[in-house]
């Protein structure tokens, strides 16, 4: 890590440990909205991690790595990576974003481009903090060019994921926004994929140092039952799906810029997905009773964990692309797309 | 009611670090190299040979590869080494492995004995034996497990006693791989008492296998495949200048060249020949489970390389991560282990070593030699209390 990485580490974790209590996070899944927390990550610049076109942009991607995999630690319950993510998108393209929340999503329809003006028709589903939000970034699974639609007029249902996290649905009919040239279906499901991963990756770190320090202050049988080896292997069976989860993800961002970036996005997804579902049973087991209760503080971890892994597409869907592209390439293509052709 | 866990510390660091890195670009330029050599050198090899990986045994292939400058390559030209970095040897290892070059017979000797040779052996032991090794003429084993002493290594009982003419040893070693096609063997012998501290009174000596008194046994592996030895030493005598390193310091030494050895592109890329083989069996269009299990293969693939290469970068560095080491081993051998399986799963062919069908000759292997891959170099229970260590629960 850089200075400047290890800097924003630092800050991350100070503010995510003043504003994101337990209390708040209870209060986020009842559906109020944390104002301070989400002043206090505004006024940080943290949602300008991305945009910032000053800085290289492998530069920003590791800025991003660092800070939202801190707010995975956290389990932020606000959208700090959908937004970093629509006004990276807009200040590429020198496009004005309102202040405030922002997120994006999957169309299943069709938009209609006329210049600078587009319109959509369709059915966006799940959209992370859509009622929340000020503005929305939407694309066809297939489409080219993306639309931001203004929150202001638009009709949606609220959703929750099952950690309570805000997944709204929207219906669109003919309804007018701006053109974003070139932020494509393919690309909002990376970027998703990739912001997923890492809030996985940062999570499973949490439950990781939450369940080795569970393991080595509950006693029974007259000792610690992180002395017994039956927990001593699932420990380390989780830390080691953390640090997978941990290398996938990290790859991934750092290649959200580049053409290859549909593959890495893909692997992350796949991983860290696995991984979550590994982790949190393996976390739940060592906790044992307590852990399911709603009053101890696993549960913000692992409800969150097997949402994320099947938000912007599941292992299965990510697993049978990179299936369809190996098999496709065949045998003799296969080494060389895991080590790079020569 | 009770109280929710205690406030945690959520920007402690983990005990581990991985950080994704690239190959340096003179690393990749060796890529072509490699690649190329082995496109012609492996043309006729059968799939079923190519499967064996690093328990594929062929003199003249390690000769040709010594010619070539790709073993010994970290040592230093007075040795015969090549003053390459341990990246450029990545490359090199993982283009080997992954194509399943027969690299056994000087496999040992580059991997553990030179590097082990050149840390703590004397001036006369390197020019004796690491030349040879470079050139992929000189072979080594491992003598480590005995038949009493297997995850428990330091309960190991041969003995080395002192004698006027050297140490005379008597005992047995276990598992020692290509022994019987080796010219020495680097041996954990006990020279000292040590009622309380088994670990001390420990020695690493450079063992001639052609001495009197030594006998090498081939044992045949469950395949049928030899490479197994049982080594006995009936009361041998080795020469005062065969002791490596420091008189009763062999423990300490052997967890260094065990702790180095775990993260390599071998503890990964064991069953790579088969997974090649399901993807040619997927064909261009594969049903959707063919192709999930394809696809999440791959993921997991390529974050071990990633993970992988993060250690070696970190050794290259001159750090210590024998944790990191140890997790990239469990992983692998998961994965490795995996693969038999799914073709299994996925395909449902009647497996054979004298089957018609290349993969079916090859899911053979794989499938009856896999259990090793969770035993050799440390079995999953020993490296998970490793990483249990590391997480401080022990």
């Amino acid at each position: 890590m850089t200075e400047t990485t290890t800097l924003l580490q630092d800050a991350a974790h100070r503010l995510f440990a003043e504003h994101v209590t337990p209390d708040v996070l209870k209060a986020a899944e009842q559906g109020i909205w944390p104002d301070r927390l989400w002043s206090a990550i505004d006024d940080a610049g943290f949602l300008d991690v991305l945009a910032d076109s000053e800085t290289p942009i492998e530069e920003r991607l590791a800025h991003a790595s660092v800070l939202l995999k801190v707010a995975g630690r956290h389990l932020v319950p606000v959208p700090v990576g959908e937004t970093a993510i629509v006004r990276m998108l807009l200040a590429e393209r020198e496009i004005d974003f309102p202040q405030g929340p922002l997120s994006f999503g999957l169309v299943r329809g069709h938009t209609h481009v006329h210049g600078d003006h587009s319109h959509v028709e369709g059915k966006a589903v799940r959209v992370p903090y859509a009622g929340h939000s000020k503005a929305l970034l939407l694309a066809t699974p297939d489409g080219t060019d993306g639309v931001l639609l203004a929150t202001r007029r638009l009709k949606w249902n609220d959703g929750k994921n099952i950690a309570a996290e805000p997944r709204d649905d929207l219906v669109l009919s003919d309804t007018a926004g701006t053109t974003v040239r070139g932020v494509s279906g393919e690309l909002l499901e990376a970027a998703g994929a990739v912001l997923r991963s890492m809030q996985i990756a940062g999570a499973l770190e949490r439950v990781l140092l939450q369940t080795v320090d569970y393991a080595r202050t509950r006693v029974q049988f007259g000792k610690p039952i992180a002395a017994f080896q039956a927990i001593q292997q699932q420990l380390a069976v989780l830390a080691g799906q953390t640090a997978a989860a941990s290398m996938a993800a990290e790859s991934a961002i750092a290649e959200l810029a580049s053409p290859s970036r549909r593959r890495a996005a893909a692997v992350a997804k796949v991983r860290c997905g696995e991984a979550a579902g590994i982790a949190a049973s393996i976390a739940h087991q060592v906790h044992g009773a307590i852990g399911i209760t709603y009053e101890h503080s696993l549960h913000f971890a692992t409800r969150r964990l097997w949402s994320w892994r099947a938000e912007f597409g599941s292992e299965a869907i990510w697993s049978e692309q990179i299936g369809r592209a190996a098999a496709g390439a065949g045998a003799d293509a296969y080494w060389p797309t895991i080590a790079g052709a020569t | 009611m009770r109280n929710s866990a205690p406030a945690m510390n959520l920007a402690q660091p983990l005990p581990f670090s991985f950080e994704p890195t690239g190959l340096p670009p003179e690393a990749e330029r060796l890529r072509t190299d490699v690649r190329a050599f082995l496109q012609t050198e492996l043309a006729s090899l059968a799939p079923e040979l190519k499967a064996r990986s690093w328990s594929g045994f062929d003199p003249e292939f390690s000769k040709k590869l010594g010619a070539k400058g790709f073993i010994g390559m970290t040592w230093p030209k007075k040795y015969g080494g090549h003053e390459r970095s341990a990246l450029e040897r990545y490359v090199v290892i993982e283009e080997l492995l992954a194509a399943g070059a027969p690299v056994a017979a000087h496999w040992v000797a580059d991997r553990q004995s030179g590097p082990l040779l050149l840390r703590f052996g004397t001036e006369e032991q390197r020019r004796l034996c690491l030349p040879g090794i470079a050139k992929g003429e000189l072979y080594f084993a491992i003598g480590m497990s005995e038949p009493d002493s297997g995850s428990d290594l330091a309960s190991v009982r041969t003995r080395a006693t002192k004698t006027n003419e050297g140490w005379r040893v008597r005992g047995t070693k276990l598992w020692s791989s290509g022994a019987h096609r080796s010219q020495y063997m680097i041996a954990l012998f006990r020279t000292g008492e040590s009622a309380d501290q088994r670990q001390l009174g420990l020695t690493q000596f450079l063992v001639d296998l052609s001495l009197p008194g030594i006998h090498v046994r081939p044992i045949d592996d469950l395949t049928g495949h030899r490479h197994f030895n049982e080594v006995v030493f009936d009361d041998a005598v080795v020469p005062d200048s065969a002791v490596i390193g420091s008189e009763g310091q062999g423990w300490a030494q052997v967890t260094a060249e065990l702790a180095y050895e775990r993260s390599g592109p071998e503890r990964f890329l064991s069953s790579m020949i088969l997974l090649k083989h399901l993807v040619e069996a997927a064909g261009p269009d594969p049903s959707e489970r063919v192709a999930v299990a394809l696809g999440r293969l791959t993921a997991h693939l390529q974050t071990l390389r990633a993970l992988s290469i993060s250690v070696a970068t970190q050794l290259q560095r001159g750090a210590n991560p024998a944790l990191e080491a140890a997790i990239v081993k469990d992983l692998g051998a998961l994965f490795e282990q995996e693969i038999p399986q799914i073709a299994h799963d996925l395909f449902g062919g009647e497996p054979a070593l004298d089957a018609v069908d290349a993969m079916m000759r090859v899911q053979a292997y794989l499938t009856q030699i896999s259990p090793a891959f969770s035993l050799r170099g440390g079995t999953r229970e020993i490296l998970r209390g490793i990483i249990a260590r590391g997480l401080g629960l022990r």
